[in-house]
């Protein structure tokens, strides 16, 4: 929102206040200062001209060539104007002047006659867009007077962040602020101008017939007025309208505009005509209904509405309809100032998608006693400016629910508690008092009143009454102070340390690089992945249908960021830990997942050397963990991506915890190229986590040599390597101390349809070095174990 | 006999300094100490003097002795290692043998410095979901529906009322519930707003929510614990200021600004000439949310802040795309460590 200075100063006194200072206080006591603008900096040169003659230009029907006296002489000037007479007072730039688009007024020859400056529009003064015509000044100004002392242009303009006044609807004007600046700067705030109740209601014609039927509405004031003359709007009205952000256009409707902006209750006037009468109430059934705007709306049914005898001709609280609308030439008017409940507004400004100036103040709960001095207050402005209306009926004004008077009561030591420090009651009673907060004080006790522009919702409980006290005495008088708490131990943290474990190996040991991606699916990847993907939650107002999935995997995501970077590299890790989403009967699951992909370029070699790689990865991340061992199981899931045959559940201590697999190499193909092969990884760490871990156990060290005896068992080329581990490792002899396999071979000296496995095993004893002889029959009875079994040794 | 031992030693001294292989060095070795050597042959010449002289000089030549095997070793050696030095023909100045390094998001760096920070000031981390109720989102935070405050933020609405949190607030009543006070929690996560991207505005990003609450927790303390985080976190000392802010769950609320770094609080571009620049929402528990959360307002207040880490990130490593951070890119990834 944008306040004007210059406004601001009808209501306070700023003499002597430091601008600096005081826009800084506001920042810190009120709402955030945004920007500062300073219209009219650029104004120079400009003075009253008299035109004393007007004559036309000898080659151009468009021009006429003016007299114009300028205080310090009689100049020249070409005028294209057609509002201009003589006599007539006018702003003109002198030679060498500045103004709006002109950096500087130069003599210029137009058509063949010399122009010794310029009469100024609105727009060449910066005060509206206005190019129409020449600026009429009225008053007995002097011509050479410095337009500058004539008319209102310089101002500082002040934008406020809106964001920080959404708890505060009284703000949303100029007199707001003025009553802040003036608790501010201490000094007095003046009254508004108003044309006074008893007198309006005092007025002899016939009333107005309005009912509300509707509890939306809490308050509504009207009057009709006639024997409005179509003057323009004063200049200052247009200026400030202008630079508050928004265009003058005629005075019937910048004067609702003024009020609004000047005290923050929004009017609406209606053309006379159509208001036989006026009910507020609800629509019964959908309608279109064409706003001001010109624009055909469809008003949902239930819409409050502001109706004459047969239909309805405004949305309450939001815009008037075009039927009633006023013009140039409108000569009587309904006025309107109503109170509504800012709830509804809002709903409906919603659903229509239509946010007014009005709307915006309404949803936040306006003071509904604002309402009658809105009319006075318009009416003041409207005799002054047009003194021949006439009234067409006494002040209507019915307040269907009264705001009740809102009274808090709160202790000294309550608002010493908040600020951490000492205040005296004096500070307390004047920051109050200048806020215009009734206060009574008992002893330790405060009971406060609160106005009724700050008691709609604002103000309502002891801490809303804290909050007033403690920006007014200033935050930077707060002294920071440590936390004084008892110690009590904080609960572990163990998933936290689990992701910081598995992230510490993964890029301090492994090399991988971490990464985030969306926690949504790209469904145009999910058709070159050849995924659905339609089972997971969804965004429903994501604006975009290609990113409303919510990720039920990790990996997918992933893939897109291997498919990014592979092209570049020769071999690369990459890992998120992030949620996934699963709807589960009427629960939302959504378990935090390590994904981890690698990636690496070659043959098949290097593809199955990267399936093993990152076995031992997970192995090595399950020991770091928990100080287990996985347990990996052949099995079958049917994701798309998933190569059939090489996949692995993952186990720990019979829990399901994960999956690793090579991506399909069809999918590897075509989303990255024949030679590429990636390896993934997927951990819910939700389960991880709840698994208890092992903590070291300690064995005793042999102090005696040990002995290792390898072993290459021959078996058929296709038993899988856990069987002849799981042969080799039942072999048991108290002399044993471990087995571990060694490495695999397939080679042309090996018969024909076999392979050899490597096993090392280490012998010992405690107690003793053990004699060759007892080493002896350990490789004796391991070589009667395999063949036992089936094998040889080879 | 005295005068004679003293001579040998001065030769045997000069003879070892020069010699220039360790053949050399042996046959000095030899010269004086073998079987025929002279210093051998002095020693057996002793059996002849009478006790005393024998004891004297006897003691004496076994020193020299000494003394002589001792400064043939050190030579030795040092031959030893010039040979070392002239035959090793190694390039040590070959760059080290490259071995994987991985990275961290700088998510992850910094959320991790600053969890360590309140760790240390005996601080819960906690994690709460990303897929919330409306309640928890919104309405246990003082947001009822059609509340103004809705429209501060632009909401990800999924079916059923469920929302994706638009900020990490939405774990307090959660925590509420959980713990009882005195409350020291933090609550890092993802955040989901639903607008346009461009280089500082993201639909995904992350926060970090702090609450205190337990008896007498004032304005002063929420002032001194973000002094505390800022000044750890920026390693250098930091004038912060509170200003008033609007956010529904806080009474009064905050918006805390940090004297710039950059220029010092003089003004320059970075502070829009102000000296200032927002840092983070913070204020005091509304008795509202203490409610929702059922503690008991009569006994206990409480403070609460939202750092935005991913805007935290940027500052630190001067980011300047927001985009960064969800796009996977390996190319500025890697860099961090």
């Amino acid at each position: 929102m944008i306040i004007s200075l210059n406004w601001i100063k009808d209501y306070v006194d700023l003499n002597g206040v430091d601008m600096d200072w005081l826009l800084n206080q506001l920042t810190l006591k009120t709402a955030e200062v945004e920007e500062i603008h300073h219209p009219g900096s650029c104004i120079q040169n400009v003075v009253v001209g008299k035109i004393l003659h007007i004559k036309a230009h000898p080659h151009s029907h468009n021009l006429r060539i003016i007299q114009v006296d300028t205080g310090d002489g009689i100049v020249q000037s070409i005028c294209g104007a057609h509002n201009i007479h003589e006599g007539m007072l006018i702003p003109f730039a002198k030679l060498g002047g500045k103004i709006m688009g002109v950096e500087r007024v130069e003599l210029q020859e137009i058509h063949g006659v010399l122009s010794h400056g310029i009469a100024c529009s609105e727009r060449e003064l910066g005060i509206t867009d206005d190019h129409s015509g020449v600026v009429e000044l009225t008053g007995n100004w002097k011509p050479g007077q410095d337009i500058l002392e004539v008319l209102p242009i310089r101002d500082i303009l002040v934008e406020i962040d809106n964001k920080s006044l959404t708890h505060r609807p009284d703000l949303w004007c100029h007199y707001g602020m003025a009553r802040e600046i003036a608790a501010i700067t201490r000094r007095a705030l003046k009254p508004v101008p108003v044309i006074a109740e008893e007198e309006l209601r005092r007025i002899h014609a016939p009333a107005l017939d309005i009912r509300i039927e509707d509890k939306r509405c809490l308050g509504y004031s009207a009057i009709a007025i006639g024997g409005i003359k179509p003057v323009p709007s004063p200049l200052l009205v247009k200026t400030r309208l202008f630079y508050c952000g928004l265009r003058p256009i005629n005075l019937i409707v910048d004067l609702t505009n003024y009020v609004m902006l000047d005290i923050g209750q929004p009017l609406h006037a209606f053309h006379r005509e159509p208001m036989d009468c006026v009910r507020v109430k609800a629509l019964p059934e959908a309608i279109p209904f064409t706003t001001l705007d010109g624009v055909e709306r469809q008003v949902p049914s239930d819409t409050l509405m502001i109706c004459n005898s047969e239909k309805p001709m405004a949305i309450a609280g939001i815009m008037g309809g075009l039927e009633s609308e006023v013009s140039q030439d409108t000569e009587s008017i309904l006025l309107e100032a109503a109170a509504f409940d800012g709830t509804a507004i809002r709903k409906t400004a919603g659903s229509l998608g239509l946010r007014t100036d009005a709307s915006m103040r309404y949803e936040k709960f306006l003071d509904p006693l604002l309402t009658v001095p809105a009319v006075g207050r318009y009416i003041q402005l409207l005799a002054s400016a047009a003194p021949s209306l006439q009234f067409l009926s006494p002040l209507f004004d019915v307040s269907v629910k009264h705001t009740e008077d809102v009274e808090v009561t709160l202790t000294h030591s309550f608002i010493e508690g908040y600020l951490g420090s000492p205040i005296s009651p004096d500070t307390v009673l004047d920051i109050l008092t200048r806020l215009q907060f009734r206060v009574e004080r008992k002893e330790n006790q405060y009971i406060i009143q609160v106005p009724s522009f700050r008691a709609t919702r604002d103000i309502r409980t002891p801490v809303d009454v804290v909050e007033e006290i403690l920006r007014m005495y200033g935050y930077e008088n707060i002294q920071s102070q440590p936390l004084i708490m008892k110690v009590t131990p904080i609960p572990l943290r163990t998933h936290r340390q689990l992701e910081y474990d598995i992230k510490d190996v993964l890029v301090r040991k492994f090399g991988f690089h971490e990464v985030h991606t969306y926690c949504w699916y790209d469904s145009l990847w999910l058709r070159r992945l050849g995924y659905a993907g339609e089972d997971g939650l969804r965004i429903i107002n994501s604006g975009v249908s290609q990113f409303e999935r919510l990720r039920t995997h990790m990996l997918p995501n992933l893939l897109q960021a291997v498919e990014k970077n592979f092209k570049d590299r020769e071999e690369f890790g990459i890992f998120e830990i992030g949620r996934v989403f699963h709807r589960c009967d009427e629960e939302i699951l959504q378990p935090k997942h390590l994904g981890a992909l690698l990636y690496h370029r070659g043959g098949e070699e290097e593809s199955r050397h990267l399936f093993l790689q990152m076995k031992g990865i997970c192995d090595h991340l399950l020991r770091v963990a928990k100080n287990e061992n996985p347990e990996y199981r052949t099995g079958e899931t049917h994701l798309p991506w998933i190569h059939g045959k090489r996949q692995l559940q993952i186990y720990c201590k019979g829990s399901r915890i994960g999956s690793m697999a090579a991506l399909h190499p069809a999918l590897s193909k075509e989303l990255l190229d024949s030679k590429s092969h990636v390896v993934m990884l997927d951990l819910n760490l939700d389960i991880l986590d709840a698994i208890a871990g092992r903590d070291a156990a300690y064995l005793p060290g042999s102090k005696y040599p040990k002995t290792l005896l390898d072993f290459s068992l021959l078996s058929p080329k296709d038993m899988p390597y856990r069987d002849i581990y799981g042969i080799a490792a039942s072999f048991r002899h108290s002399s044993l101390l471990g087995i571990a396999y060694w490495g695999t071979y397939e080679g042309d000296n090996l018969p024909k349809g076999t392979k050899s496995t490597t096993f090392r095993l280490q012998v010992g004893s405690m107690e003793r070095t053990l004699e060759f002889q007892e080493i002896n029959e350990v490789r004796d009875q391991f070589i009667a174990h395999i063949q036992g079994h089936g094998l040889n040794i080879r | 006999m005295d005068e004679l031992l003293l001579q040998l030693e001065e030769k045997a001294m000069k003879e070892i300094q020069v010699s220039q292989s360790p053949e050399e060095l042996e046959a000095i070795r030899v010269s004086y100490l073998g079987k025929r050597g002279e210093l051998t042959g002095i020693l057996k010449s002793l059996a002849a003097l009478p006790v005393e002289a024998r004891r004297e000089i006897g003691a004496k030549a076994n020193l020299l002795k000494e003394r002589l095997m001792e400064q043939m070793t050190a030579a030795k050696k040092k031959l030893e290692e010039k040979k070392l030095y002239e035959e090793d023909d190694f390039d040590i100045t070959l760059p080290g043998i490259p071995y994987k390094e991985g990275s961290y998001h700088p998510i992850t760096l910094v959320q991790r410095e600053i969890e360590e920070i309140f760790t240390g000031m005996g601080f819960l981390v906690a994690d709460t979901p990303e897929v919330e109720t409306d309640y928890y989102n919104f309405q246990a935070l003082n947001i009822p529906p059609f509340h103004p405050a809705r429209d501060m933020q632009d909401t990800y609405w999924l079916e059923d009322h469920l929302v994706l949190r638009t900020q990490t607030s939405a774990g307090q009543v959660r925590m509420m519930e959980k713990l009882k006070p005195p409350i020291r929690v933090i609550i890092p996560g993802r955040c989901f707003r639903n607008e346009k991207t461009d280089a500082s505005h993201e639909n995904t990003f992350f926060q970090l929510e702090g609450m205190v609450i337990d008896k007498g927790i004032s304005v002063a303390n929420l002032l001194y614990t973000m002094e505390v985080l800022l000044t750890k976190l920026l390693n250098k000392k930091i004038t912060v200021r509170l200003r008033p802010g609007y956010f529904p769950f806080v009474e009064p609320g905050f918006e805390l600004d940090i004297q710039c770094t950059i220029c010092g609080g003089s003004g320059c571009p970075t502070c829009k000439n102000s000296g200032w620049v927002e840092l983070l929402p913070c204020g005091m528990v509304h008795p509202n949310v203490l409610k929702y959360g059922h503690i008991d307002v009569g006994q206990y207040r409480g403070f609460a802040f939202g750092l935005g880490l991913t805007r935290l990130a940027m500052m630190k490593y001067n980011i300047p795309d927001i985009r960064v951070f969800n796009s996977g890119d390996l190319e500025i990834l890697t860099q961090f460590r």
